[in-house]
């Protein structure tokens, strides 16, 4: 058998390059991507109302699935794919997808009042950050806080708020893009 | 040496230990495929910081045993080869993590 402080050393060895081969997972596209969907879509809300609602049914899934094929071709691109962690990204954010739609009976017969329907979304979208830097991606903790800001500011602010707060979500996300962007490029040095 | 707590369990554990796995590469290499579908050589390489000649031995070593299987895949039209952990692998490394388990769990002697 091998000397204890060998295989120590050992042990240390194999879960410092777990953490590494797991410390880059989603590429800074795909922030990106989000960080330019939430500056429109919330844009949106304080100049051309009457249109948000279309743009998030078309933004979000497209929004969705280009972020599945965008990550899961940067796995292959990587040299590492996960159908295990593919299906959990999957399902995580599939989830949020059928809480929003699951909120539609509810607005629709009356039991949310039209105004808050935005609110609550948004709500909805802070747990689903803060759940997703939890079990997916630490960074991600990030974007939840400034959305968590935004939803207290469109809560208790009143007149045109989207718009800024859209931009605060977007710098977020952007600024995750950078640091994924950045790490990739380490990693593959 | 089999501790005086348990020496039945201990010399059961140290006979549960894969020489292969002994290598630190060779060690993380399963441990590393046993949380994907598939891992290149070079991303391995990227990782583990080995020379080409020395990830290919410890590789070849594993695929030998029939632990480690290898296929080559073309992505963006260049040939790129893919490793993945075998059911055979997948339970040798299971038997070596649960006998270090056991060994690491049991008090000095």
């Amino acid at each position: 058998m091998s000397d204890p402080k060998q295989t120590a050393g050992d042990l240390a060895y194999v879960r410092a390059k777990l953490e590494q081969a797991e410390g880059h997972d989603a590429p800074g596209m795909i922030y990106f991507l989000w960080a330019v969907i939430v500056l429109v879509g919330f844009a949106i809300v304080d100049f051309a109302a009457q249109y948000t609602a279309w743009f998030w049914m078309i933004a979000g899934p497209v929004g969705g699935i280009t972020s599945f094929v965008l990550g899961w071709r940067h796995a292959v691109d990587r040299g590492a794919v996960s159908r295990d962690k593919a299906l959990r990204h999957g399902l995580h954010w599939g989830g949020l997808l059928v809480a929003v739609i699951a909120l539609l009976p509810l607005l629709v017969t009356g039991r949310i009042a039209p105004e808050s329907f935005p609110q609550i979304v948004l709500l909805l979208i802070v747990m689903s950050y803060f759940y997703a830097g939890v079990h997916l991606d630490r960074a991600l903790i990030w974007v939840a806080i400034a959305l968590s800001i935004g939803f207290l500011v469109v809560v208790f602010v009143a007149g045109p708020v989207w718009t800024a707060v859209g931009a605060l979500i977007a710098a977020s996300l952007g600024a995750v893009g950078f640091t994924r962007v950045r790490a990739a490029r380490a990693f593959a040095k | 040496m089999p501790s005086p707590s348990n020496p039945e369990l201990s010399r059961a554990a140290l006979n549960g230990l894969d020489k292969i796995f002994e290598h630190r590469v060779r060690l993380a290499v399963c441990v590393l495929l046993s949380r994907s579908d598939g891992i290149t050589f070079r991303h391995f390489k990227d990782l583990l910081e080995e020379t080409d000649g020395n990830l290919g031995a410890q590789l070849r070593r594993l695929e030998d045993k029939g632990y480690v299987s290898a296929s080559k895949r073309f992505v963006r039209r260049k040939p790129v080869t893919w490793y993945r952990l075998t059911p055979a692998g997948r339970r040798a490394l299971r038997a070596h993590v649960e006998a270090l388990d056991v060994l690491l769990r049991e008090p000095a002697g």
